[in-house]
């Protein structure tokens, strides 16, 4: 397939989900009890009131009109205004994105890096304590709630030891790198300010550690098995008769073939992530899009919640689009 | 002639939770430096093995070398480091399997494979490692060879990987090809191709070949002597004429009573009786049980290979009858 027709195929397939993405959060955010303009005035306001801003917030027009207004904006990009802070959203969402993809990357990573390793020594030496070891660790880690390994952590490095702080993104002290990404821990290295650097670093680690770690276990048994796999094939054989020495056959000969699988998980997980990062903000107090958007359901707050929900099905879209990408550098039957 | 490879009475036992499986129950194989030595016997008799036993690539937690000796260069085998295998395979000694479909990684250019060998056990730069690869190509009649080291496996055809194969285990100098079942997944065509090729190319640098296969026709056309294995022993050996046209052992005139032969119109004979579960193998003479010419000391005690006439040897009670 060419460059362009690959890349046209993959942005129509962009506009589908979204579309069906709008339209199914749209149907539900209106199909749910509950008053916006009357969350908006309160329980006293008079019916005239009501009326008049009903008819501002366009509620009084037929809900596929609503819809189709609705979609207009999102072309221009517009996601409408917030009804709770009066406010657009996308501005909104802008403020508090960053702090949420910052943790989503760094756990992501965390997961990525330990999920591969974790399986590849329980792989290398399969049926040892090792891999006994990697497989509790595993199975705690797909049966352990997030909200609970939240609190634990909390309690535990956070207010019985006291090593690392256990809310927000930085020190109150300590004043926020100069924006230039949002990424607090990239900025600051931007801008070369060690002392945000340290203190964002340290932020980030216990609710890394906790939404990664699911994903961390996943990844690993994923990678063990498929390293397994691998390691029976025939071309292991031939390397092995060729004298090619066993670390060297597992870096080189089976993980790039084992990684393959891993690489659909990956990108799978990105959206996992994004999902268990709300979780995460509210038990961290971690000031990013989880939180505003709890805030939002609580208020009914209806464009707040359509925007973030759009904004998290473009960046699955993309991710898995990345995805589709990687493959043929890592295989090269497949030509993208 | 000092034997190359020397196996005497190799025993190799897997563990399993119903006990062990005694697999190899004393082999005795000699080669001769520039030899070509069929193995033949029946799938499961232990052929692979025997190949895998002197490369050291035995699954190590389930298989025992339970006595025996692997002399190669008049050197023990048994007993040697991973590492020191690791400098052996390739380098000295190499292997070729049935299944060339899926024996090169999938994910590496055929050059860059032939390169890492190249560098490991030859020291050559990768410049002189690719040169060399090219001229390997050429070697195994590959046309195109610089084309075909920037070819990955999938772009190749089954023949054509096996000649890269064979290429790349005879690129390090070794001695002694442990080909195993070589051509069996191939075209007949392509079978007679590689065959010719394998013997010009193992003749031309002196390598020695041990051949396996369950075709005796391939043993006919390609190898001086053959040794005949049934359910872990050697049962015959001796120069293909001899074993082929005067077969001396139960079991190998039963082999070839069960050939396909296009002169006459009979029915091909199988032969009759199963193979024995190896977790409690037959005592004596593993092959009784299916055995026509079966005596009472067949069933106590195993016949240890005997020589009937020069450099011919058979296993047999009933040899020893007729002496
Ligand atoms: N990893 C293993 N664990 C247990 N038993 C094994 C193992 N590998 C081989 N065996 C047994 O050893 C015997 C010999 O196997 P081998 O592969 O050497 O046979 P073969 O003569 O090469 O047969 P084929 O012609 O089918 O390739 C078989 O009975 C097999 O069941
Ligand atoms: S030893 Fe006995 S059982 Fe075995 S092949 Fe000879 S005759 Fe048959
Ligand atoms: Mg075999």
């Amino acid at each position: 397939m060419s460059g362009l027709k690959s890349a046209v195929k993959r942005m129509s397939q962009l506009l589908i989900v979204l579309l069906g993405v709008s339209l199914v959060t749209f149907l539900v955010s209106h199909v749910v009890p509950g008053d916006p303009a009357r969350m908006l005035l309160g329980q006293r306001a008079d019916a005239q009131t009501l009326e008049n801003l009903r008819h501002v917030m366009g509620l009084d027009k037929p809900v596929w009109l609503q819809y189709f207004d609705y979609l207009g904006g999102l072309l221009q990009g517009d996601l409408g205004i917030s009804i709770r802070t009066q406010r657009p959203v996308l501005s909104e969402l802008l403020t508090y994105f960053p702090a949420t993809i910052e943790l989503t990357l760094f756990a992501m990573g965390f997961a990525v890096i330990s999920g591969v390793g974790l399986g590849l020594l329980s792989a290398a030496y399969r049926d040892t304590p090792i891999d006994h070891g990697t497989r509790v660790l595993a199975i705690l880690g797909v049966s352990t709630p997030l909200f609970w390994l939240g609190l634990m952590v909390l309690l535990l490095f956070y207010k019985h030891l006291g090593w690392l702080p256990g809310s927000g993104r930085l020190d109150s002290f300590i004043n926020p790198p100069t924006q230039i990404t949002g990424l607090y821990v990239l900025d600051s290295i931007l801008t070369g300010d060690w002392v945000a650097l340290k203190s964002s670093i340290l932020h980030l680690i216990l609710p890394t550690i906790c939404l990664g770690y699911i994903q961390l276990a996943t990844i690993a048994r994923l990678v063990r098995a498929s390293m397994i796999e691998v390691l029976e094939q025939d071309y292991i054989k031939t390397a092995l008769s060729n004298g090619i020495p066993r670390y060297r056959i597992i870096y080189r000969h089976a993980l790039r073939n084992a990684l393959i699988p891993t690489v659909t998980l990956i990108g799978l997980t990105f959206g996992e992530l994004l999902g268990g990062a709300i979780l995460t903000e509210t038990i961290f107090t971690w000031p990013g899009m989880g939180k505003y958007v709890v805030d939002s359901i609580s208020f009914l707050d209806f464009p707040a919640i359509m925007g973030f929900t759009i904004l998290v099905a473009t960046i699955y879209v993309i991710i898995n689009m990345v995805v589709d990408l990687l493959y043929p550098i890592l295989d090269p039957q497949i030509k993208g | 002639m000092e034997p190359l490879l020397k196996i005497s009475d190799l025993h190799v036992g897997f563990l399993s939770y119903a006990g062990v499986a005694r697999v190899l129950n004393g082999i005795d194989i000699e080669l001769f430096p520039g030899e070509f030595l069929g193995l033949v016997g029946e799938s499961g008799s232990g052929k692979s093995l025997t190949a895998n036993a002197v490369l050291g690539l035995l699954p190590a937690r389930s298989a025992v070398i339970s006595k025996g000796s692997i002399m190669f260069e008049g050197k023990e085998l048994i007993g040697r480091s991973e590492k020191e295998f690791q400098g052996l395979r390739g380098k000295k000694i190499s292997m070729v399997f049935q299944e060339p479909m899926n024996a090169l990684n999938p994910s590496y250019k055929i050059g860059k494979q032939m390169v890492e060998i190249l560098k490991l056990h030859k020291g050559l730069s990768n410049k002189e490692a690719k040169a060399e690869a090219v001229r390997w190509l050429t070697q195994v009649h590959i046309q195109n060879p610089e084309k075909v080291v920037k070819e990955y496996p999938y772009e190749l055809s089954g023949g054509m990987r096996q000649r890269v194969l064979l290429a790349m285990a005879l690129s390090c100098g070794s001695q002694l090809l442990l080909a195993d079942e070589p051509t069996t997944a191939l075209d007949v065509t392509i079978q007679a191709q590689i065959l010719r090729l394998m013997k010009e190319t193992a003749d031309q640098l002196g390598t020695s070949v041990l051949l396996i296969t369950h075709d005796l026709a391939v043993v006919a056309q390609t190898c001086q002597r053959v040794a005949v294995m049934y359910c872990g022993n050697i049962v015959e050996s001796g120069p293909v004429t001899k074993v082929l046209r005067e077969p001396r052992h139960p079991y190998t005139k039963a082999l070839l009573k069960a050939l396909p032969n296009p002169d006459s119109e009979t029915e091909l004979q199988s032969i009759p009786g199963s193979v024995p579960n190896l977790l409690s193998p037959p005592a004596g003479c593993r092959f009784h049980p299916r055995c026509d010419l079966v005596k009472k000391t067949c069933r106590e005690l195993r016949p240890q290979l005997t020589t009937v006439s020069e450099n011919h040897y058979v296993a047999c009670w009933r040899e020893e009858d007729h002496v």
